[in-house]
């Protein structure tokens, strides 16, 4: 969708951004310094316990909260000094759990992805229809595109919410907990898009995901969070290591290969 | 729950992007038609009846003759033409305008609060511009100038009393949840009925002029009314008419309309302040007329949906059409004594309120 997009180019950064806020007299440190790079052409995954900032880093990457230290660039524009719109028109954001009107038809909620692009009393053109058209075919969403969503399965009403981010046009795709509430095959099939958005259309993508298996199938570079903190970085083998797992998480798990792509598969595991 | 198609199903195989636009777009001149036609009638009918009974053709020979150009035919008396033109004509002018803003405002705040039961009347909007422009009343201050009013002004400022301080009670986190929006509003409503009441029972010499705030009605409208209320109505209504694409984003939670580039908090305090402008200056010259803003705007997304692109237009032209039929109903039921309008409104309105609560407690959103 992106036009020759240059791969491997810095897409989105943050620099020391630390996130402090104060809570019955003492300091909660929901992200402490944290530095993180995606470039477009990836698929970087966010892991990491329940509370370890993973969604604090998608608000305070599109400038919903203001970190108290440390700075947040989109396309090497810092994202303090640019307004919503512009914002939205750099990174689009799949929010885990997002309330939809029942009553809007799937196009009607895509549509809503070119917001960024219209001025207030700009209507949606041919031309944003024909995009969102396209949003649609990608996620396999244009066949149910005049039902209102209500009567959309969890699954579709994803790939809706996808469809609706892809129309916005950025250069950064920012996922929350895509695969919430899916069953495997759904997860599968989102992640599988994901990846694709990134290796063939140029995208940066940045996706919270829960199943570190999932996790390390679908994504290039994993990123581990603990406590607003990052301990570990780099590909899955190198990342999903037993020890650190175990220090993250706080339970002992088994990490072996996958008999088909060898990349880690994590387990549960009773120690010893 | 009970979905409604906004349209014809698209045909989504064949289209080109232009014929699924004109598909998305064609639902809306049928009905903006359709509600015009419902306008007209309710218009001509206003002129037409009350104590004498014109013919309609006549009313319209009236209201042609003051088109340039054209001449009246000598059958019609002096006096019809002045019934028509002086007195029935501001009369069906105040009420559509003050109609048309009640259910646009109404329709505002139920987007901008996120909340389906908001209304100028509900969230005290309406009582706290009544005490805004009793307290002109009482103070004996000249409130008329060169045609305009310090009337809608201080109105507005005690609606955007109001509306900050049952908003800001009411509020949990970035909405305003049903429940609570509604007591507060009631509390506050309460609290500057009294006043309006006090200040009433002291100054007997300006009763009247405050009795036909409290109780809201068209009985002392006059071109001047007219004048007074179109400077606001107007350019709030164009503002908020507007913002029919952002408002349906807005009816998604405000982080995700952050997330697809809304600036929240300056739109909705854009549209409460133009929102309360409009309601205030409705106030000041037609009285408090509760849940015109709440029927109009619910009754449209029963049968049509909840599109605001939709909405907003379609609640200026019926609410214009539903207060000029009330307001007819109110001076003709019990000729030639008047009963209240507001008295007509509440007769239609509450029932109609208890079925949304109802509706609201289940978690449904129209």
């Amino acid at each position: 969708m992106a036009s020759a997009p240059a791969r491997s180019e810095l897409a989105a950064e943050a620099a020391g951004v630390t996130m402090a806020y104060n809570s019955g007299g003492h300091e909660i440190v929901a992200l402490g310094a944290l530095d993180l790079e995606l470039r477009r052409g990836e698929l970087l995954g966010l892991v990491g316990p329940n509370g370890s900032g993973k969604t604090t880093i998608i608000r305070a990457l599109t400038g919903v909260i203001q970190p108290s230290a440390g700075y947040v660039r989109l396309s090497g524009r810092d994202v303090s000094g640019i307004g919503q719109a512009e914002i939205a028109r750099l990174a689009a954001v799949v929010p885990q759990d997002p309330l939809l009107p029942p009553t809007f038809e799937s196009l009607d909620c895509v549509l809503m992805g070119r917001t960024p692009h219209l001025s207030l009393l700009q209507q949606e053109s041919s031309h944003d229809l024909e995009i969102a058209r396209r949003a649609m075919l990608a996620t396999e969403t244009w066949a149910f595109a005049d039902r209102p969503v209500g009567e959309l399965s969890g699954g579709e009403r994803q790939r809706v919410i996808v469809a609706r981010a892809l129309a916005q046009e950025t250069p950064v795709l920012l996922l929350d907990e895509p695969t919430a509430h899916l069953d495997i095959g759904h997860q599968g099939s989102v992640l599988d898009l994901m990846r694709g958005f990134a290796r063939r259309d140029g995208k940066a993508v940045l996706a919270v995901v829960h199943d570190l298996t999932l996790a390390a199938h679908y994504c290039d570079r994993l990123i581990v969070l603990s406590a607003g903190r990052v301990c570990a970085e780099g590909t899955p083998a190198d990342v999903l290591r037993p020890e650190l797992l175990r220090d993250v998480y706080g339970v002992p798990v088994a990490v072996v290969p996958h008999p088909e792509t060898g990349r880690p598969v994590v387990a549960p595991s009773d120690g010893g | 729950m009970r979905l409604t198609r906004r349209r014809d199903p698209l045909e989504l195989t064949a289209a080109t992007p232009e014929a699924l636009l004109a598909g998305l777009r064609s639902a809306l001149w049928p009905r903006l038609l359709l509600s015009c036609l419902a306008l007209a009638v309710a218009f001509v009918a206003g002129l037409a009846l009350g104590p004498t009974t014109i013919a309609p053709e006549d009313t319209v020979r009236v209201l042609l003759s003051h088109l340039p150009g054209v001449g009246i035919s000598e059958d019609v008396s002096l006096a019809t033409r002045n019934i028509v033109w002086e007195v029935r004509l501001p009369r069906v002018i105040l009420a559509g305008t003050v109609g048309a803003t009640l259910a646009l405002t109404g329709a505002a705040y139920q987007g901008v609060f996120r909340n389906p039961l908001a209304d100028p009347y509900l969230i005290g909007v309406a009582t706290g511009a009544a005490l805004g422009a009793t307290i002109v009343v009482v103070s004996d201050v000249s409130y008329a100038w060169g045609g305009l009013s310090l009337l809608p002004l201080a109105a507005f400022a005690g609606a955007m009393t109001s509306v900050v301080v049952v908003y800001g009670v009411a509020r949990v986190g970035n909405t305003a949840p049903t429940t609570t929006l509604i007591l507060a509003g009631v509390a506050i409503a309460s609290l500057s009925t009294a006043i309006t009441s006090y200040l009433m029972l002291r100054d007997t010499t300006n009763a009247t002029a405050i009795l036909s705030i409290v109780l809201g009605g068209f009985n002392t409208a006059s071109w001047t009314k007219v004048l007074w209320v179109l400077p606001y109505a107007v350019p709030a209504a164009a503002v908020i008419l507007a913002h029919g694409r952002i408002l349906n984003v807005l009816s998604l939670d405000e982080e995700q309309a952050r997330f697809l580039g809304v600036d929240v908090e300056r739109t909705k305090l854009l549209l409460l302040a133009v929102a309360s402008l409009a309601a205030a200056a409705a106030v000041s010259v037609g009285g408090t007329i509760g849940f015109v803003g709440l029927i109009v705007p619910h009754a449209i997304r029963l049968v049509w949906g909840p599109d605001n692109r939709y909405l907003l237009p379609l609640c200026t032209v019926l609410g214009a059409a539903f207060l000029i039929g009330a307001d007819l109903i109110a001076r003709t039921a019990e000729s030639p004594s008047e009963i209240p309008v507001g008295i007509i409104t509440a007769l239609f309105g509450v029932p109609f309120f208890l079925y949304l609560l109802r509706r609201a407690r289940l978690g449904a959103y129209v």
